[in-house]
């Protein structure tokens, strides 16, 4: 293939973006968010990120950060297994571990690098993983890394999960996937029964609590705690970037497991450890979501039913998931790039997932309305809402 | 007897279309008609770990294996029809 062949046949269909004019996505922003964002001149109410409890502002943390900053420098400029394993970073491992509610946890530079590599370090061949149909991404790519036999099963369905397994006796480890929170649509996994499944088919749950942690439960612990879930004998995934408001991604679980991820797992060994400076902000961090959480969580799910009231008396169709997580069925591809762009138009900033993200004609328009957006805030998205019009 | 013969592979044919339809069917999200016609992406909305999760199905109840790659250029239902029964036939 010629050079400007190869070229061509990676250009990205842009065709609806350029039919109406608005590319919803690498928006550039001069801001931080705190609910607020800037881009070019104007300001828009933030309903895009995963900033859940609006900790990304918080000046305890920032005031932390600023010191380790000063102390530790910029970063270790090596591999956990070599420079990278700061004192504190051991201190956040635990910390997380018992937030959590698990023996301990191995800290990656992102939940997506956690993803992609648990799996090929525990399953092979003669392995079976069965994951649900719309786990994310990188839970997905993980595990077609790992070369195993993989089975699908129908979303959150039990039935066709069992259906799966009882086909599966002859394989020699068995592991479940699936997510707590299921991100665009906001549904949670029914994660007691499926720990209860994976007891009687001797089989390892992985999950992943990326959209669960700091997020559900009564004290903010994830879906463990929501689901009341004592002795949980999985893997346990979450981004520390989402509610945690910093970056990382952490697996927590039995003591062997980790360890042996911290020998095996090429993701964590060959890359550059998270710097001190995200580290000593996570410890902040967690500090803070033990007192406060109560408090944040009510503001979140205040914003969550005052938007949706206003949605639902615009004719907007939503997904009813648990999670404080809005999402607006839009159809086709166009009409969601479309809704985007009319709350955009409102000063309102929101995240649409067309496929390949999701099937065909289901496309979503999420809205996330963190504790970072005050009561006034609600007052005026409310308002900007009442002037759009759903698509029928 | 020839004849006899005749009708059998017919209603086999027959079974396995019908059978085939109904596995799709089964591993749907949402329900929606299926037909020959039936476009496996655009109609069925069905994507990659769909996919994998009809072919799985399918391997079980006919007791073959299909290359994930071999359904790549897969578009209708009448396709996959196609594909399992010349796969029945070489490994009869
Ligand atoms: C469910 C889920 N898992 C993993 C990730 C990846 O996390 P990170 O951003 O830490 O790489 C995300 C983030 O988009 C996610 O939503």
């Amino acid at each position: 293939m010629k050079a400007s062949e190869f070229y061509n046949s990676l250009k990205i269909d842009k065709s609806i973006a350029e039919k109406l004019n608005f590319n919803p996505y690498y928006i550039n922003l001069n801001s931080g968010i705190s609910g607020i964002v800037r881009i070019g001149q104007e300001y828009y109410y933030d309903l895009a990120s995963n900033n859940y409890l609006g900790l990304s502002s918080d000046k305890r943390i920032i005031e932390v950060m600023q010191e380790s900053l000063f102390k530790y420098g910029t970063s270790m400029c090596g591999t956990p297994i070599a420079t990278g394993y700061l004192d504190k970073l051991n201190e956040l491992e635990k910390r997380l571990a018992s937030f959590i509610g698990l023996q301990d946890a191995i800290i990656f530079p992102s939940c997506y690098q956690a993803n992609t590599g648990v799996f090929s370090s525990m399953a092979s061949k003669d392995d079976l993983i069965l994951v649900d149909h719309y786990a994310h991404s990188s839970l997905l790519q993980g595990i077609r890394s790992a070369g195993c036999k993989i089975k699908p099963f129908l979303h959150n369905n039990m039935n066709h999960l069992i259906k799966n397994l009882e086909k599966s006796s002859h394989f020699r480890k068995k592991f479940i996937v699936t997510e707590s929170v299921f991100s665009t649509e906001g549904t949670i996994a029914p994660m007691d029964e499926i720990s209860n499944i994976c007891k009687h088919y001797d089989a390892i749950p992985v999950l992943d609590d990326s959209h669960g942690i700091g997020v559900i439960g009564k004290t903010g612990r994830g879906i463990l705690e929501k689901q009341n879930i004592l002795n949980f004998e999985g893997i346990y995934t979450a981004s520390l970037g989402k509610a945690l408001a910093n970056i990382g991604g952490v697996i927590a679980g039995n003591s062997n497991l980790i360890d042996n991820l911290r020998y095996s797992c090429g993701n964590f060994i060959y890359s550059t450890a998270i710097p001190p400076v995200m580290i000593c902000g996570l410890l902040k961090t967690i500090e803070i979501l033990e007192n406060e959480f109560t408090f944040l969580n009510l503001r979140l799910l205040n914003n969550k039913q005052k938007i949706i009231n206003t949605l639902t008396s615009r004719g907007f169709k939503l997904h009813n998931g648990e999670a404080p997580i809005i999402s607006i069925k839009c159809g086709s591809a166009e009409n969601t790039i479309y809704s985007a762009r009319q709350f955009f138009e409102n000063r309102m900033l929101t995240t649409p997932f067309i496929p390949p993200s999701i099937p065909q004609n289901q496309g979503v328009l999420r809205l996330i309305p963190g504790a970072g957006l005050k009561e006034n805030d609600i007052t005026e998205i409310v308002k900007a809402i009442n002037k759009i019009q759903a698509l029928k | 007897m020839l004849c006899l013969e005749k009708i059998e592979k017919t209603e086999n044919i027959l079974n396995i279309e019908e059978k085939i339809i109904s596995i799709i069917q089964e591993n749907l999200e949402e329900k929606h008609p299926v037909t020959l016609e039936s476009d496996l992406r655009n109609d069925l909305t069905i994507d990659s770990f769909g996919t994998i999760m009809i072919l799985n199905s399918l391997e079980d109840e006919f007791g073959i294996t299909i290359d994930e790659h071999d359904f790549k250029d897969i578009v209708k239902v009448n396709d996959v029809i196609n594909h399992i029964k010349s796969k029945i036939n070489e490994s009869q």
